[in-house]
């Protein structure tokens, strides 16, 4: 008997194989649902609680609206953020040093670039559902004026696939779990704090806001802020082309450096 | 009767930068047969392995798996190798049968056909009764069971097995090596590395040595070791023999606090100058071990 005594099986379509790593990456998800749901899903809502409700009786509106109606779009787009870099710091380090998740798949026809594919889409659909979980909340409230924010798990996915081949760019050159905390400290809590979500950016010194205008997080939350009171300008689109160049330069980066760091 | 090799390799080369893993290797496996890769960690097992499953691609030689070059037709190749690592990498999170239906996905197993493939399988690894018990309720040997059966799952005509039975007890070590033997009568090809010898003596039909990236020896266990040993050697701790042991005219290896003396006949050790009243060696069949000794002046497992 040689090897010909059998065929070879054609391979099955690439998206297929794509699709069952984000099957794999949403059945361990759900397998603990509630306590990977509920925390990233009440923080902001407890933010626009304290802020928006509390704080704000003690403002005027900003922004032309109520304060709780400018942070909801805020938060919509820092769930998101979140939920997308732990995934691909946190989470994709354990599976790629600990518990050698990748090494497993890619005993399997899945290849590299499918694998990636698979994880990137699992956690920006993740977020996605982040953003829609305060769309819902909050317009229930009557915070969200227009039909406009239909786009915000949209742009939800776009805001968690920015931040997740972000986070996986730096997870492939961090050694040391415990170096996420420069990653996390250093450069995700300032876009929380400094992109227009929880204030408007003029009130900043104008070199601050040059610095903040190279934030990815800035033009998402200008987009999820349209969308949310139905305020549209032209600048929107510049704000939607530099999300997708952030997507675009990033996933070359992040994918060829994951593939140094794992392959080999 | 056989046809064209399964596995061809030819000056097979891996670098990591500076650092040469496999160094030129030359060898072939055939259908059917359980191939063993034989030495000890770093000796470029593993790197050897990951090339044929295009896990990493090879800096330079050649390589045909199937007849099909690994770099460029993986995907396609892995449809029909099944691939155990040296960790348990499984999806702890999930019960033993959700790990199962999540690898049957990477292959497009689905509905139906996936479960009936379960059924089928689950028995052959004693895992039926486990099959909703979560991966942190299960043994090391469980485990290691279920990484087998999960490299199983889509019915492949080559398993590569990394080091299948480090560090398991006696039990589930013959219980793995039971399930190979089922895989080779079937006709399946088998590659296997492990440093432990009596595993490579039991399972393999041939096997390489190899250190530092340098295949040493290539042949079937029993007349590689009848080729370049004597038949039997004697064992003893040096602090037992006389200081002038050296002299005795026998053929020997030192490592550590032991002495491997070699000989044909089981009268040629009387002349062993024990000093009086110490411990008797052990007399055994020399082994694969001996042979690495010989070869290396180390031993596979303390490196």
């Amino acid at each position: 008997m040689s090897e010909t005594a059998f065929e070879l099986p054609a391979p099955q379509p690439m998206y297929r194989r794509v699709f069952s790593v984000w099957r794999r990456h949403q059945r361990v998800y759900f397998k603990f649902l509630l306590a990977n749901i509920l925390p990233p899903f009440l923080e902001p809502l407890m933010v626009i609680l304290a802020l928006g409700v509390g704080l704000a009786s003690y403002m005027g509106l900003v922004g032309g609206v109520s304060y709780a109606v400018f942070l909801a779009p805020g938060m919509m787009a820092a769930s998101p953020m979140w939920s997308s870099s732990f995934e691909t710091t946190y989470g994709t380090f354990i599976r790629m040093e600990y518990e050698k998740i990748y090494e497993a798949i890619l005993g399997s026809p899945v290849s590299f670039v499918e694998m990636l594919l698979g994880e990137l889409l699992w956690v920006a659909s993740k977020a996605a559902m982040f953003s829609l979980g305060v769309l819902l909340v909050v317009g229930s409230f009557g915070l969200v004026g227009s039909w406009w924010s239909l786009l915000v798990p949209l742009l939800g996915f776009l805001g968690g696939m920015i931040f997740a081949l972000l986070g996986i760019l730096v997870t492939s050159q961090v050694r040391e779990i415990n170096n996420f905390n420069f990653y996390l400290t250093g450069v995700i809590t300032p876009m929380y704090f400094f992109s227009g979500a929880i204030f408007p950016l003029e009130q900043l010194p104008i070199p601050l806001q040059h610095l903040c205008g190279v934030l990815p997080m800035t033009y998402l939350v200008g987009l999820m802020r349209a969308c949310c009171i139905g305020r549209f300008t032209p600048g929107l689109l510049l704000d939607l082309a530099v999300c997708l160049a952030y997507c675009a330069a990033l996933w070359p980066l992040a994918a060829s450096q994951l593939r140094k760091r794992i392959v080999v | 009767m056989p046809g064209r090799p399964v596995i061809r390799a030819r000056n097979l080369r891996k670098c990591f930068g500076e650092l040469t893993a496999v160094d030129g290797i030359d060898f072939e496996v055939n259908a059917g047969e359980c191939f063993g890769i034989l030495g000890p960690n770093g000796a470029g097992k593993t790197s050897t392995m990951r090339m044929l499953y295009d896990f990493s691609p090879r800096t330079s030689g050649e390589l045909e798996v199937f007849g099909l070059d690994p770099v460029t037709e993986g995907v396609r190749l892995r449809q029909v190798i099944g691939v155990v690592q040296q960790s348990n990498n499984l999806d702890f999170e999930l019960t033993v049968r959700e790990n199962l239906e999540v690898y049957g996905g990477y292959y497009g197993l689905r509905g139906r056909q996936l479960r009936e493939r379960l059924a089928e399988l689950l028995p052959f690894m004693e895992l039926s009764d486990r099959a909703e018990a979560r991966i942190k309720q299960l043994s090391g040997g469980m485990q290691r069971r279920l990484v087998i059966l999960r490299a199983l799952v889509h019915k492949p005509r080559l398993v590569i097995f990394d080091e299948p039975t480090t560090g398991l007890d006696p039990q589930a070590r013959h219980q793995i090596w039971s399930v190979l033997r089922k895989l080779t009568g079937e006709g399946v090809t088998v590659v296997l590395t492990t440093h432990y010898m009596d595993e490579a003596e039991r399972l393999c039909d041939r096997l390489v040595i190899m250190d530092r990236g340098k295949i040493l020896h290539n042949g079937a266990p029993d007349r590689l070791i009848a080729e370049h040993l004597p038949r039997l050697v004697l064992e003893v701790g040096s602090r037992d023999l006389d200081g002038g042991w050296r002299e005795s005219g026998l053929a020997f290896e030192h490592y550590g606090d032991r002495v491997f003396f070699m000989a044909g006949e089981e009268s040629d050790f009387s002349r062993v100058p024990y000093l009086p009243g110490s411990r008797k060696g052990i007399l055994r069949p020399a082994n694969l071990e001996d042979l690495f000794l010989k070869l290396t002046g180390r031993t596979l497992i303390d490196e």
